[in-house]
């Protein structure tokens, strides 16, 4: 019963309309899944389920046997899932070693007068915290822009910032909300081996839910596929990628491989 | 900007610093110069001015803009001045009493509505502001309904009765000092940097185990907490309050204030009540266009100056492109 990340008839409905219906699937430790599925198919819906950005209309989503359906997003970092974003999302006014140490103080809490005041508690967690600054910054090679303001980075760096601040929450699994998205082949590429370099370095599991086949077949253990709000498919990216109603569901009903 | 640990730029901020601070303490000695107890009573007015609107600037630090800032001044006036007269408490007691009274209201408040964001908080905040103005006159009895409370105390510290305005000038200075170190430790420590990742990125924040709302919340308190003390001092000083004293319009002088001075920086709200507070007194002659003046300044400051008048030496120098 207890499983890694697991969805248990997950939905959410929207008034009428049923973004999401009876999705279940586990996300299993130590591994890459992905989640596909046409434009529409409730990829994006789901993953703000799991975030905890809304909160679903039936069904749970269990975290290492704890239940964590609903909580606030802030609580779903805490319990161990960390979020990327679609965009590049960074606070733009900040240097990047300031944006990482705001992920990275969330593993140094304070109690009410430490953080209104500050004093040496607080240094001594800001200085503790520092070292996940320094790890992260090197993983995602940002030690050359330590000082530079995040709004200022190439749209890339951007990017390796989002996950840079992610990381340093030290989650136990890392959910990307399509980390392609943006960026070009080469990049692409490039992305796809930094993602491979970083679960084998920080031992993570992950969650990627994208639009770019190459890159899902090439770092995906297990591939999860959606399609009008409902699942259609799991398995193997070679499993997948010769499913009949997958290939249904992303080329029409009525095509055939000519 | 100003943000938190902007470390390369320290050098010339503290030269800058430098500058500034001296400039202020001359500024704070004038009336002592000139001797005039008009000056004394407008250097007073500078320093309420500028600590309740440091109060609203620390709402402004998470992105949020209240419009009931003046009734959390009336709220912390009201409070002082019931405990004093009413029960006998002595004012020293009442100060921060009504702080507290203040924040414990903005804390009850705010937790339902900080969920709404931007335009929507402001606009409850407004109705708020109306709201506190219409109860206060719909209860003479605590609030002396429209004649509002006249003769009230004059601050008293340990016996002594600050009859004069020199003496509540050093008792204000001494307090704006207090609360703007408070705010500049609040900004410096763990909360600060909070407050900066929230205006900054609320969803990002959010993602990164902050917990916003109630981030959101314990600068609304904190601000709320600062009107309602800068409340008792003035009521105490002025020695008349009612209800029309904390409407609408003084909410929005504050903003002004804010906004002029410098929205995002600590220095801001001092340099916006300096700038503003005095002028409508200089322009006495022309008190038919105090209103036309400040909208005048209002719309130069946002047109030129987003960063209001703080970001002006920054600008001046050239050095650095804000992001506004």
């Amino acid at each position: 019963m207890s499983g890694f990340l697991k969805l248990n008839g997950l939905g959410k409905r929207f008034g009428g309309l049923a973004a999401l219906t009876d999705v279940t699937f586990e996300a299993t430790e130590g591994k890459v899944t992905g989640l596909i599925g046409p434009n529409g198919a409730g990829k994006t819906t789901c993953f703000n389920l799991l975030t905890g950005t809304f909160a679903p209309t039936a069904g749970k989503v269990l975290f290492q046997g704890k239940d964590i359906t609903g909580l606030p997003p802030h609580k779903v970092v805490e319990a161990g899932l960390a979020r990327t974003f679609q965009s590049a999302t960074t606070f733009p006014k900040a240097s990047v070693r300031e944006n990482i140490m705001r992920g990275a103080l969330l593993r140094h809490p304070l109690g009410p007068v430490a953080s209104i005041l500050g004093g040496a508690t607080a240094k001594r967690a800001v200085s503790r915290a520092e070292e996940t600054v320094v790890e992260v910054m090197d993983a995602l090679e940002l030690t050359p822009y330590a000082d530079r303001e995040a709004g200022t980075l190439a749209y890339g760096h951007q990017k390796r910032l989002g996950v840079a601040i992610g990381l340093a929450t030290r989650p136990r699994i890392l959910l990307l909300d399509e980390p392609a998205a943006g960026l070009n082949p080469d990049e692409v590429d490039r992305f796809g081996q930094m993602l491979t370099m970083l679960k084998e370095r920080f031992d993570l599991s992950m969650l990627i839910v994208e639009h770019h086949m190459r890159l899902i077949m090439r770092i995906c253990d297990h591939i999860v596929v959606l399609d009008h709000g409902e699942m259609i498919a799991e398995g193997s990216p070679a499993e997948i990628q010769k499913d009949p109603r997958v290939i249904e569901a992303y080329l029409g009903g009525d095509a055939h491989a000519g | 900007m100003s943000t938190v640990s902007t470390m390369p730029a320290t050098g010339r901020v503290s030269v800058g610093g430098a500058v500034f601070a001296i400039a202020l303490v001359v500024l704070a000695l004038v009336p002592w110069f000139t001797g005039s107890t008009f000056h004394f009573h407008i250097a007073i007015m500078v320093c309420l001015a500028a600590m309740a609107s440091a109060g609203l600037a620390t709402i402004a630090w998470v992105g949020q803009l209240s419009l009931a800032h003046g009734a959390f001044v009336g709220i912390g006036a009201y409070a002082s001045v019931l405990l004093v007269t009413r029960l006998g408490v002595p004012f020293l007691i009442a100060l921060p009493a009504s702080a507290i009274v203040a924040g414990a209201v903005a804390y009850l408040i705010g937790k339902p509505l900080l969920r709404l964001c931007g335009v929507y908080f402001v606009l409850i905040t407004f109705a708020l502001n109306e709201l506190f103005r219409l109860v206060m006159l719909e209860f003479p009895s605590v609030s002396g309904g429209s004649s509002g409370i006249a003769g009230i105390p004059k601050i008293s510290l340990f016996g002594i009765v600050l009859e004069h305005q020199p003496e509540v000038y050093v008792f204000t200075l001494v307090m704006l000092a207090f609360v703007m170190a408070l705010l500049w430790t609040i900004r410096n420590g763990p909360l600060g940097r909070r407050f900066a990742a929230v205006e900054e990125n609320l969803v990002l924040a959010e993602a990164s185990g902050i917990p916003t709302a109630r981030t959101q919340n314990a600068a609304f308190v904190i601000g709320s907490a600062i009107a309602g003390f800068t409340g008792a001092i003035m009521a105490h000083y002025i020695g008349f309050i009612s209800p029309e004293s904390f409407a609408f319009q003084l909410s929005v002088s504050y903003v002004i204030i804010l906004v002029t001075g410098g929205r995002l920086s600590l220095a801001g709200p001092l340099i916006g009540a300096i700038f503003l507070v005095p002028l409508p007194e200089f322009l006495r002659s022309a008190q038919q266009y105090q209103h036309i003046i400040y909208g005048v300044v209002l719309i130069l400051v946002l047109r030129f100056l987003p960063g209001g008048l703080a970001a002006l030496p920054r600008k001046l120098l050239g050095s650095e492109r804000s992001g506004g």
